[in-house]
């Protein structure tokens, strides 16, 4: 269960400008919910999942994940709710470090992390076991330095190591725009096979109307740092790419009506 | 008649004016300007200040003392003399050469009255003793190196051959090699130098000296060289090299002959009284105190396996019979060998230089964790380095166990390495200037630590004590022999620990932090926190070496820092341009320290072969640079992983 209730978040760039990345964003996301997110390119998809797993402070409203304010939590601690999957296949793994080692460290994601030798028989056995249920032959490769792969077995294992340990919420950043066709089919089916399974709420930003409508039970549509647009259950059935499109333009005038119209009142307040 | 009444006319003259300065409560306010607190200035300065109270001026009731010490930073000398200035000082004493001549740079509109000074004329107070710059005046020490070579060529006639180690940067160093050089060619004496440009370098150079098959050493004053001069006796008693020193206050030494510095002190006050009683500078000589001084040091004497002849020890100003404080000597010394055959001089040789690539692999550890593992462009070294040595030698001076003293030094760095975190995690200082603050503050809490800029550990318990009480030592088992072992044994169970440590989930956690920021944070790893850990690790084991090192070589010295960080980058890279391209961790870490070991042995064979010392730095930079060029040009192949993390 995710509420996100009021949030803004405005950024400075440099040169004295500011860009107003979201304009006050309520969300609230049920138990086992697969959400996908689409919307034009700036128009705040990324900052609302860096602002929910805490990279970014908003600068109002709140978040509370599994019933409880994570509002003030720093990143780290909210990594013991939150598995993530960045757009950059190098960002999620260590590329110096063997598979295994950096199956190790995600599974001790919010854990007390001792002087111990994490790496033993027991833990290569269930990291073999978990590698193999990804089905990308992926096992074998256990000591294979992790700079030695591929995009593609980069981000399955980085999908591995986010849900190793069930998180409350899954935060998947267009994780397959940087992959081949080919390895984004696969990383799409890994994706729906492991959040299934597990039955993880999941936030997906895509680029990719076909996965939007394909993938998940529900899909948010964002522009200028609004939700534009919320379709699930009976609403969503049968919706098609090309539907997509449409009310994306259509609802984009409205939203673009709507910030005008605040411009103005906060001119005229001022 | 007539003349006794104009000198009594002068005197109640002269009274007067004292009177009438006292009258206006106008009392002298002296600057004194010291370049560092090694021994012999310190002397000098105490026989000034009798020279004054004889006299009657009393610190504080007639006269004020405005003391400062650039410890043995020269730059802060220009300071300190702007300082007086502002301070408004009526009359200034310099102590050394470069004190002096930086006041003479500085000061035109009143008295600069110098003392410890070998030759004012080559630093431009004068270009004779009665003509010289009208505010300059002083007393000079005339350092007699060449009687000084030919009393040690007399009492010492085994040794055949003599030589020195000379410091390029020392303005003297010419002067008193040329002066050696002469006296020795008229006496049919050969005589060989070394040029030596850091204290870290006196063991090789002893050892170069003795390659060259020098017997004894004369050595000519120097402030760099006589800092390091434990270091110098060490090397030198092992290889059954008998050592004098031109300039007395050195620990260590048996034989010392030069002028008193005290006496000097105490000409240059009476030159200051004068001063003080309205004679202007300009028409005072340079004062010349020849006083020899010799000091016989019999203990040391012993450790050498000399004997002194009982004529000089007669006519000796001062005799050390025994030594201060016996429970801490290092297990007595047999009489060491005197004629060392080639293969075992060779052996020495390179078993020295293994030592210090023992005791610098610590060192390379802790810049491979920072720079490597955190990937943190850490400048601390050069600051925590010298802080190690400093803890470690003041506590085992004050009579700490040598165990305990260097778990301490550990300590000690590993909170610099720690408050350098805190300044870039917390304070958002970036990364080279959170090290660069440190090491700069650094060198001021290492002189507190101190308490001065050098402490000599000569003699003083060690790591390896212990070990020597269990076996005597011999002329096979010599002092380097035992270090190696203690070194070896220390340096592998580091080792292992740090291996073992990188590969906890905490360890695996703190390389990840280096690796990939975003993903450890991601992991729930608060990377702030790892980042001052690993810090605090990294300069740990920089102080670490630096303790070993003090032990090692027998001092601690504030300037020992300098060139701290690229001997260590050095090696890293050796380590990793030696090491077989499928090495893992554990791998890597044994070829970090075989890189310290080889760094040590290439300048050990610069040395060696005659490479010009003065071009050892230069050589280390584009060895340095060439290492870090090559893998791009050469073998971008072997490194095409590392590099697409890199430009990730
Ligand atoms: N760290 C940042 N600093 C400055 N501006 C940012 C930052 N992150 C995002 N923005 C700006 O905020 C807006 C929303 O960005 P983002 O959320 O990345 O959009 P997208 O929907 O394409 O993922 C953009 O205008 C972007 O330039
Ligand atoms: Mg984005």
């Amino acid at each position: 269960m995710i509420e996100i209730s009021g949030l803004e978040k405005t950024f400075d760039q440099p040169g004295g400008d500011q860009t107003i990345a979201l304009r006050g964003v309520d969300l609230s996301i049920a138990a086992g919910q697969f959400v996908s997110v689409i919307g034009s390119n700036g128009s705040g998809k990324s900052t609302i999942l860096n602002v929910i797993a805490g990279t970014y402070r908003p600068d109002a409203g709140s978040i509370q994940i599994a019933a409880t304010d994570v509002t003030r939590w720093p990143e780290h601690k909210r990594a013991k709710l939150v598995g993530r999957v960045f757009q950059d296949p190098f960002k999620g793994t260590c590329p110096s470090m063997t598979v295994a080692e950096n199956l190790r460290m995600a599974e001790l994601r919010g854990r007390r992390r001792g002087l111990r030798l994490g790496l033993n028989r027991g833990s290569r056995v269930r990291y073999r076991e978990a590698l193999a249920s990804l089905g990308m032959r992926l096992e074998g490769r256990l000591d294979a330095s992790m700079g030695t792969l591929s995009g593609g077995q980069r981000q399955a294992i980085t999908l591995l190591m986010a849900t190793l340990t069930r998180p409350e919420l899954l935060l998947l950043d267009e994780h397959t725009a940087a992959l081949d066709p080919r390895a984004e089919e696969q990383i799409m089916r890994v994706t729906d096979q492991v959040v299934r399974s597990q039955s993880l709420t999941t936030l997906m930003v895509t680029h990719s109307m076909e996965q939007a409508v394909r993938f998940g039970d529900r899909t948010i549509m964002m522009h200028r740092g609004l939700i534009v647009a919320d379709l699930s259950g009976e609403e969503r059935r049968g919706v098609t790419e090309s539907d997509l499109l449409m009310r994306f333009s259509e609802l984009r005038y409205t939203a673009e009506m709507r910030v005008t119209k605040d411009l103005l009142a906060g001119a005229a307040a001022g | 008649m007539r003349r006794s009444s104009r000198t009594l006319l002068g005197a109640a003259a002269l009274a007067l004016a004292g009177c009438s300065r006292a009258d206006h409560g106008k009392r002298p306010v002296i600057g004194v300007a010291q370049v560092s607190s090694l021994a012999p200035l310190d002397e000098a300065r105490e026989g000034f200040y009798k020279a004054l109270a004889d006299s009657g001026f009393v610190r504080d009731v007639n006269v004020t003392f405005i003391e400062r010490n650039a410890q043995g930073d020269v730059p802060t000398l220009s300071l300190i003399m702007r300082d007086f200035v502002q301070q408004g000082v009526t009359q200034v004493a310099t102590f050394s050469s470069i004190a002096t001549q930086t006041a003479i740079k500085s000061i035109s509109d009143r008295p600069v009255i110098f003392g410890a000074v070998a030759n004012p004329y080559l630093i431009g107070a004068g270009t004779s003793a009665t003509s010289h710059r009208p505010n300059v005046t002083g007393a000079e020490i005339p350092l007699p190196v060449d009687s000084t070579l030919a009393v040690a060529v007399a009492t010492f006639p085994q040794a055949r051959v003599w030589g020195t180690l000379f410091d390029p940067a020392d303005p003297f160093a010419e002067f008193y090699l040329d002066m050696a050089k002469r006296k020795a060619e008229r006496m049919g004496v050969r005589f060989v130098s070394i040029a030596c440009t850091s204290a870290q370098d006196i063991p090789a150079s002893v050892q170069a000296l003795h390659a060259q098959g020098v017997g004894g050493i004369m050595q000519i004053p120097s402030i760099m060289i006589g800092g390091g001069m434990p270091a110098l006796v060490k090397q030198a008693r092992e290889l059954g090299v008998v050592v004098v020193a031109s300039n007395t206050g050195y620990p260590g030494p048996p034989l010392a002959i030069g002028a008193s510095f005290y006496d000097n002190g105490y000409a240059q006050g009476l030159v200051m009284i004068r001063v003080l009683h309205g004679e202007s500078p300009a028409k005072i000589p340079f004062q010349k105190s020849a006083k020899p001084k010799i000091v016989v040091d019999l203990g040391a004497a012993r450790d050498f396996g000399v004997t002194i002849p009982r004529e000089l020890v007669a006519q000796a100003s001062e005799v050390i019979s025994e030594k201060k404080d016996t429970s801490h000597v290092n297990g007595a010394a047999t009489p060491a060998p005197t004629a060392a055959s080639d293969a075992s001089s060779a052996w020495r040789f390179w078993l020295s230089a293994l030592v210090l690539g023992l005791a610098f692999s610590a060192l390379a550890w802790g810049v491979y964790i920072a720079s490597r593992v955190l990937r943190f462009p850490d400048i601390t070294p050069d600051g925590s380095f010298p802080l190690g040595a400093a803890v470690a030698a003041t506590l085992i001076y004050s009579g700490a166990d040598p165990l305990i003293a260097t778990v301490v030094a550990f300590f000690a760095g590993m909170g610099a390495g720690y408050v350098t975190g805190v300044l870039h995690t917390r304070l958002r200082v970036t990364e080279l200037l959170s090290g660069i603050l440190v090491m700069t503050a650094l060198y001021s809490v290492n002189l507190h630590v101190m308490g001065r800029s050098n402490i000599s550990l000569l003699d003083r318990a060690t790591l390896v004590t212990r070990m020597h009480t269990a076996v005597p030592r011999t002329a096979a088992w010599s002092g380097d022999m035992a270090f190696g072992v203690v070194f070896l044994l220390l340096t592998v169970a580091i080792g292992m620990l740090i291996a073992w440590f990188l590969r906890t989930d905490f360890g695996t956690a703190m390389r990840a932090a280096g690796d990939n920021p975003a993903m450890i944070t991601a992991q729930g790893v608060d990377r702030r926190g790892m980042v001052e850990l690993a810090l605090a690790l990294s300069n740990g084991l920089v102080a670490l070496s630096g303790a070993l090192i003090a032990q090692y070589q027998g001092f601690a010295d504030v300037t020992m820092g300098v060139g701290t960080l690229v001997a260590g980058m050095a090696a890293v890279i050796l380590g990793e341009t030696l090491k077989p391209r499928r090495a893992r961790l554990g791998g890597t870490i044994i070829m970090v320290a075989i890189g310290a070991i080889v760094f040590r042995a290439l300048i050990a064979l610069a040395l060696r072969i005659g490479l010009n010392p003065i071009d050892l730095k230069l050589a280390t930079a584009a060895f340095v640079l060439l290492t870090l060029a090559l893998p791009n040009f050469n073998f971008g192949f072997r490194r095409s992983a590392a590099m697409v993390g890199a430009t990730r």
